[in-house]
């Protein structure tokens, strides 16, 4: 009998979907998007989630970290292979890098090249296409790549044993290719073998443990050992040589290291995953969902007078109110799976731009279908069940006399419900805008607050050896050309990677780690650099590098010293000792998340790794030209590539502007949901006051006085989410922004403009439905009634 | 069959209490067929909806076939108003979303017979009251003779021994309004006890008996004919 009744129910419930077309598109459609959404959402979190959980060893692997850095010089890797037998396998990675190739005629560039020792395969589990794991990159000049720069370098011929000239320096030997680690916490395109960096390297100190910091330094640990202890181990050994800048050595799980965000130096090789995002996409995804599912339970519950007869009907023939409750729980379940199929549809559609705004790559491949599909069914039997459950009690609940004479729709409870689902939809939406423009707010403030640098119009070039060789030449050509002002030579600019000395001692205090930078005396002019006390650098330098120092003004408080002009500078990372010459003022060298970290400036022609060159305004495009043709003429075989200054350093908030697009597109969404859910719930209960609404009229009231009567009904409630939303917004906004080391504060003007928004919006969507009320013939609604 | 003792029922509303019926004694024997009249809010309809378990009373008893019925779980209602009650309304009732068809089935649905069983009452039914040929199409396709026609064939479906009419012929124009009540009479004549409340005259001329309400009690009684 129960299936007998469910068939019966199931064919009522689709006969009264396809008559209510309007209440379906809002309650189904609004559940579809809502899910569409979720499922979108949970999928990207479930995939940020399990970053390097494919390797098998996971719950051995640590990185190796020391005295507040992330990387270590290169002797420590060779320390942990030899002497400690609790370690299982030991591998160094170099710095991501991007590789000019050339093979043949084909000429690119890499991106995401690290050098590496083999038993990061022992370590990682990668999936080798072609070659073998054990013997991949054992043998100098290897090479492994990616199945996708196998592809993009060979197109489908094999690219085992081939050679690939790199930066016009080395040749390295295809060995191995690996499906693409996507997910991995390190961007890998290619793999080289770490016993050629020694080779293309000779300055490269493999012995010493002072400087070179610059190595992310893996371990998987025997079976049964404990972090704990042999972190103990590695402290007493380093201690026992008289190397004590290891002597705070950390292991830190890999399983955490994705989304582990302390201020650790050099930790910028990796990608950093953001556990707040996840946090917030989880939030959304649930807030849609709960939009999406109060519009339902409001309409059907506004549904229910009109069916109150059929309750009243059923249960005089014999139906108990279980049964009832199944029936309207059923319909609700119907509705959900209807949704769930035309969610599948929409994700299907929406996954390339999702992928686009969140920097994601999900896809939805055969294999996890399975998952997928019972993952779904299960979504919309909570969903369903859910927003549901609390319509089949509203409904099933009236006794039949009461029913049959329509008088429980009379009463107040569930409009008051109706109105706070309104008010909760709104208040939750408004919360997400007024986020949202604080997020907003501040990227614009970081974008557009002083860098205490100039960066207007700055191109900016990756050396290579030619380029090196011949710098000065280089520089006079270009600044032979008219619309070319400035240019200057230095290691790294702001925006990217800087260099750290692990022990440097300035004053006779001993620094940990400074944040270092070899740069010319021009880079000072070229940025616009201004010095606090003391002088610039007094002459350039040439070749090697001088005994001037310069240092910013955090590193001068670091000091404690009443003028650090003079101080000595030892223990220097460079091997140059000499003094501190001058105290520039401080500059923003990283992201505006961050301090201003303390800075050492330095002369070191052989560190130069990067040109600047300043373009005077109107000449930009000529003057790229020139150094394009200045450059193919003087390093033909290296890539011509270039980027702005403003360009690179902005770049650092990516992260900034992903969470700006997911929000806006978010919060965009949750106001759509909840305006349509108003409308739905206004054209309906404008039904049902048409009866009011005659007799105002007959009695003398304008068509505006009424329509205003409708509209103002409403926004009283949208006034009231925002009071809710206020705080909320407040203390979310707050905590955000205290994420950050500068931040413009948190001013006024994103509480009233998402206010003044939500009140647009709703009294937009009520005065539809309120207006062709208003103008309806009162005799016609009469008659009606 | 019906016996009913002092029954009454009180409507609060706020702090307004209104007392619809005040204390009826009723006796209705099985085969009878009884017409209540009175003026609008005599309570009337507030009388057949206590007879039919769709309201419970505030005082009094009331016995159904012998049982005391007056302060059953609505569950026990619901089964005593599936087995042996059918109900005819002044709007028809019919559920707008299930066919003529489905509307006659519901009874048997919920009585649990199988579906050959129910395929032919429901179609020896439908023929019977001349609307056969309607079975698929829905409520609002057809004319007011043919939905009260549907309501009663769903009132008599499950055989019950009593039938609650509630102005069976209100809505519907005189020719109609004979139809339907020959259809009750015939009902009445093959053993249904029918109470039937109406404001016709017509109509009443048509029972074995006529109760008179005002004010929630019985005021005068017409005898038998």
């Amino acid at each position: 009998m129960a299936r007998v009744m469910i068939y019966a129910s199931l064919k009522a419930a689709w006969r009264r979907l396809t008559r209510h077309k309007l209440y379906a598109c809002i309650g189904v459609g609004g559940l579809a998007v809502a899910m569409a959404t979720s499922t979108l959402l949970l999928l990207f979190v479930r995939q940020e989630m399990t970053v390097d959980h494919g390797n098998q060893k996971l719950d051995r692997i640590y990185r190796v970290e020391s005295n507040g850095s992330a990387v270590m010089p290169p002797a420590v890797g060779r320390d942990l292979a030899s002497q400690f037998p609790q370690i299982e396998s030991v591998a160094r990675l170099s710095y991501g890098e991007n590789l000019d190739y050339r093979v043949g005629e084909k000429r690119g560039s890499t991106g995401g090249f690290f050098w590496a020792d083999p038993a990061l395969f022992s370590i990682f589990t990668f999936r080798f296409l072609q070659g073998e794991a054990s013997t991949a990159l054992t043998r100098p000049h290897s090479l492994v790549l990616t199945e996708s720069l196998a592809e993009r370098i060979f197109g489908n011929r094999s690219p085992m044993g081939r050679v690939v000239r790199c930066d016009d320096m080395v040749d390295l030997t295809v060995t191995g290719v690996i499906a693409d680690p996507r997910q991995m916490h390190v961007s890998i395109q290619a793999l080289g073998s770490f016993s050629t960096l020694l080779e293309v390297y000779p300055g490269l100190k493999a012995e010493q443990y002072e400087d070179e910091w610059a190595y992310p330094t893996y371990v998987a640990l025997a079976r049964g050992q404990r972090p704990g202890d042999l972190e103990g181990a590695i402290d007493r050994y380093y201690v026992s040589h008289g190397i004590h800048g290891l002597s705070t050595v950390h292991l830190r799980p890999l399983a955490g290291l994705y989304f582990y965000s302390g201020p650790l130096l050099g930790d910028t090789y990796r990608r950093h995953g953001d556990h707040d995002l996840q946090v917030v996409l989880v939030a959304i995804a649930v807030f849609v969902l709960f939009l999406a599912a109060t519009n339902y339970v409001n309409l059907a519950t506004a549904l229910a007078t009109e069916r109150e007869k059929e309750v009243g009907v059923r249960k005089a023939l014999g139906a108990h109110r279980g049964q009832l409750v199944a029936q309207f729980l059923g319909e609700s379940l119907l509705a959900s799976l209807l949704a769930m199929l035309g969610a599948g549809a929409m994700v299907e559609l929406l996954l390339s731009p999702f992928n686009n705004v969140l920097h994601g790559h999900l896809s939805l491949g055969l294999a996890g279908l399975p998952l997928l599909t019972v993952s779904a069914l299960g979504l919309a039997a909570v969903v369903g069940s859910i927003s549901g459950i609390y319509p089949a009690l509203v409904l099933s609940r009236p006794a039949p006399a009461a029913a049959l004479r329509g008088e429980s729709s009379r009463g107040r409870k569930g409009a008051i419900l109706r109105r706070g689902f309104i008010v909760v939809q709104f208040a939750i939406s408004i919360t997400l805008l007024i986020v949202t423009l604080v997020v907003l707010s501040q990227t614009r403030f970081m974008r557009g607050r002083g860098t205490g640098f100039t960066s207007d119009r700055v191109v900016v070039l990756q050396l290579n050896r030619e380029i090196k060789r011949h710098r000065e030449a280089f520089r006079q050509e270009l600044l032979g050309y008219p619309g070319i002002s400035k240019v200057a030579y230095s290691c790294r600019v702001p925006g990217e990677n800087l260099w750290t000395w692990g022990a440097v001692t300035i004053g006779g205090k001993k620094l940990p780690h400074v944040f270092v930078d070899a740069v010319e005396p021009d880079y000072l002019d070229l940025m616009d650099l201004k010095i606090a006390s003391g002088r610039g650098f007094s002459r350039r330098s040439e070749e090697g590098g001088t005994d001037e120092y310069l240092i910013n003004e955090t590193l001068a408080r670091m000091l404690g010293l009443d003028d650090p002009v003079g101080s000595a500078v030892v223990d220097t990372g460079n091997g140059d000792d000499g003094r501190v010459v001058g105290v520039v003022r401080d500059f923003h060298v990283a992201s505006l998340r961050h301090a201003i970290p303390p800075l050492l400036l330095y002369q070191h022609p052989g560190s130069y790794g990067r040109v600047s060159i300043a373009i005077d305004p109107g000449h930009e495009a000529d003057a790229l030209r020139h150094i394009q043709s200045v450059w193919e003429e003087m390093a033909p075989e290296f890539l011509f590539r270039y980027d702005f200054l403003d360009r690179i350093f902005n770049r650092q908030y990516q992260e900034e502007a992903r969470l700006t697009h997911v929000l806006t597109y978010f919060t965009a969404l949750a106001m759509l949901i909840a305006c349509v859910g108003l409308f739905g719930l206004a054209s309906f209960l404008t039904l049902t006051r048409t009866k009011e609404v005659a007799i105002r009229k007959i009695a003398g009231a304008t068509a505006s006085g009424i329509a205003l009567l409708f509209v103002g009904d409403f926004l009283r409630w949208v006034l009231l989410a925002n009071l809710i939303a206020w705080p909320a917004a407040f203390l979310l906004g707050r905590r955000w922004l205290e994420g950050y080391a500068y931040h413009g504060g948190l001013s006024a003007l994103p509480f009233v403009s998402a206010t003044l928004l939500s009140l647009i919006l709703a009294a937009a969507t009520v005065s539809i439905q309120a207006i062709r009320a208003a103008t309806g013939n009162p005799v016609e609604s009469l008659r009606w009634e | 069959m019906i016996v009913t003792d002092q029954l009454r029922k009180v409507y609060y509303t706020d702090e307004v209490a209104t007392t619809a019926l005040d204390g009826v004694n009723l006796q209705v024997d099985g085969g009878e067929f009884v017409a209540v009249m009175g003026p609008s809010g005599c309570g009337k309809s507030t009388l057949l909806n206590l007879l039919g378990l769709l309201d419970t009373a505030t005082g009094g008893t009331y016995h159904l076939a012998g049982q005391d019925v007056t302060h059953f779980a609505e569950r026990r209602r619901a089964r005593m108003r599936k087995r042996s009650i059918g109900f005819v309304f002044q709007s028809f009732n019919l559920i707008d979303d299930l066919t003529v068809f489905e509307n006659v089935e519901l009874p048997l649905l919920y009585l649990g017979v199988p579906r050959a069983e129910r395929r032919t009452r429901v179609e020896r039914v439908l023929n019977e009251f001349q609307i056969l040929h309607r079975r698929n199409h829905f409520p609002q396709q057809l004319s007011g003779g043919q939905q009260q026609r549907a309501a009663v064939a769903r009132a008599v479906i499950a055989a019950p021994k009593l039938i609650l009419a509630d102005e069976p012929t209100g809505n519907l124009d005189s020719a109609h309004g004979q139809e339907v009540m020959d259809i009750l009479e015939s009902l009445n004549r093959g053993g249904t006890t029918i109470i039937m409340v109406t404001h016709s005259a017509a109509c009443a001329d048509r029972a074995n008996r006529v109760l008179h309400l005002l004010d929630g009690s019985v005021v005068a009684e017409e005898p038998q004919r």
